[in-house]
């Protein structure tokens, strides 16, 4: 090996990361060359310091409510619920969602589950998760090229499921985060095929409106697994986020252009800028939201659709 | 003490001091990295928490015969990083909602830091590498993870990994042991 060649493999070889016979050529080299042993020694020397600080902690106040947040998270998605199959279903039977949870919980008063239907159950759901995923990754979602393009020129995280989404909803999307249609396919989003759909896919259930005034539903879009997206014709979007909640009168305060209003006992915040539609003016027009079940609920109009109207599609949410 | 895929296991089954078990474990390095990666201080809070809060919902699909769970979780990590840095990333009138959530901003984001000159020395440095850089040296100083996992997380190829370490320590050399530009006999920091 030249000096040229260890340089580059000097720092694998400190991490152990070099098959044996380059590590042992390495060996050989250094043996006889002081300047590529000169390297490793500074290398070396840095490693001391290449380590997380021991004084290094993340902030009390962060950690604490990171702990706060997942308390609810957990409080949300298995409420309390003490038995194994209950808990393992939560993907169908949310905190109160009606029927299933209550059922199980009543069939085991009466008469215990034998232990093997629950270890069947536990592996059946596990094939069902592991078989969903498998599926989803290997049919993919059919559709919009323009996004499959962009997806196809980056390799995405195992962990990351991406699917096609609606040049409709592109627009929305790109417009409000001020970024190129083709660069929306970064964001991690997948479209479903109806709301209930949706449904089964989120680990929380919502509510979502019985009346939108005719507007038939356009769309439907869940990103990262958590956030969703429900578009109406006319330029209505819904958004629902979990683990955050609103704070009404903070918001107030600091942002005189709102006002609150109430929709269904919650308090609710609006904004009304009274826009018509304009491709050059990437935000709303109009904009309602509020906090419910541990959800943070948006209505935007993206046309001259006024507030009065998202209240009213936001009161007969159900 | 249980290896970090049996913790997960319990979790799935609804054990919920397991999951914190794996928060304890992953809190430091995880905040290590957004600190040395996010370009906005004011995201990390909300991407720290947004990682183990995503980590939880998604843990069900997450399949320990795959990968590692760190190297999930530094996957999902990378993720979070990645969407923030879009250039504008929240979408603007929910963000203008969500900011009201008291979210104390950090200063700075040495604040976690001693002192002590070295830490402030390496910091400084890392946040003059490239963002590939930084997340690859990064990911090597949180520890326990090989080229091979740093390479599935960044979505790079193994060598590219190499070739960025290595590129690392010759930057951490230079600035760090040889500051004044010191020693010139070594090759690489000239």
């Amino acid at each position: 090996m030249q000096c040229y060649q260890v340089e580059e493999n000097l720092s694998a070889y400190l991490d152990g990361e070099l098959k044996s016979v380059e590590h042992q050529e390495i060996v050989e080299h250094l043996k006889v060359c002081h300047s590529c042993a000169k390297i490793l020694d500074d290398f070396s020397s840095l490693e001391p310091i290449l380590v997380i600080p021991q004084k290094f902690n993340v902030p009390a106040d962060l950690a604490q409510r990171l702990e706060h947040a997942l308390d609810n998270e957990f409080e949300r998605v298995y409420g309390d619920a003490k038995t194994l199959i209950s808990n393992l279903s939560f993907f169908r039977r949310r905190k109160g969602s009606s029927g299933g949870k209550e059922h199980i919980n009543k069939s085991r008063k009466q008469r215990p589950i034998p232990r093997f239907i629950i270890a069947a159950s536990i592996l059946a759901i596990i094939f069902a998760t592991i078989a969903i995923a498998s599926t989803e990754n290997i049919i993919g979602f059919s559709g919009n090229h323009k996004i499959r393009k962009t997806q196809e020129s980056r390799q995405w995280p195992e962990n990351v499921v991406v699917g096609d989404v609606d040049d409709n909803f592109i627009r929305i999307l790109s417009g409000e985060r001020n970024v190129k249609p083709e660069n929306i396919g970064y964001a991690a989003i997948v479209t479903v095929k109806s709301i209930d759909e949706a449904k089964k896919r989120l680990f929380y259930d919502f509510p979502v409106p019985t009346n939108t005034g005719g507007r038939k539903l356009k769309g439907t879009y869940i990103e990262d697994n958590s956030t969703l997206y429900i578009a109406y014709e006319g330029g209505i979007v819904i958004i629902y986020h979990a683990g955050y909640r609103l704070d009404v009168d903070e918001a107030l305060k600091s942002h005189p252009d709102l006002f609150e209003v109430n929709i269904r006992g919650q308090r609710a915040l609006a904004r009304e800028r009274g826009l018509k539609e304009n491709p050059q003016e990437p935000r709303a027009s109009e904009s309602l939201g509020w906090s419910e079940n541990g959800l943070h609920i948006a209505i935007y109009s993206y046309k001259d659709t006024g507030v009065e109207e998202l209240i009213k599609i936001a009161e007969s949410m159900k | 003490m249980l290896l970090d895929e049996s913790l997960v296991e319990k979790t799935k089954s609804g054990n919920k001091q397991a999951f914190e078990e794996l928060v304890r474990r992953y809190r430091d390095p995880v905040y290590f990295t957004i600190m040395h990666i996010t370009k906005d201080p004011q995201d990390i809070d909300d991407i720290f928490q947004e990682i183990f809060l995503a980590a939880f919902r998604s843990i069900n699909r997450y399949d320990p015969n795959r990968v590692r769970f760190r190297t999930w979780l530094f996957s999902i990590v990378k993720d979070r990083i990645d969407s923030y840095r879009r250039p504008k990333v929240q979408l603007i009138l929910m963000e203008e909602f969500l900011n009201e959530m008291n979210v104390s901003r950090r200063q700075g984001i040495g604040d976690s830091f001693a002192a002590a000159g070295t830490e402030q020395a390496l910091q400084s440095a890392i946040l003059s590498f490239s963002e590939e850089q930084r997340l690859c040296i990064t990911l090597k100083i949180i520890g326990g993870l090989s080229y091979e996992e740093i390479a599935k997380i960044a979505s790079i190829p193994v060598e590219t990994v190499k070739s960025r370490i290595s590129s690392a320590r010759k930057n951490l050399t230079k600035r760090i042991l040889y500051p004044l530009g010191r020693d010139a006999s070594c090759s690489v920091i000239k």
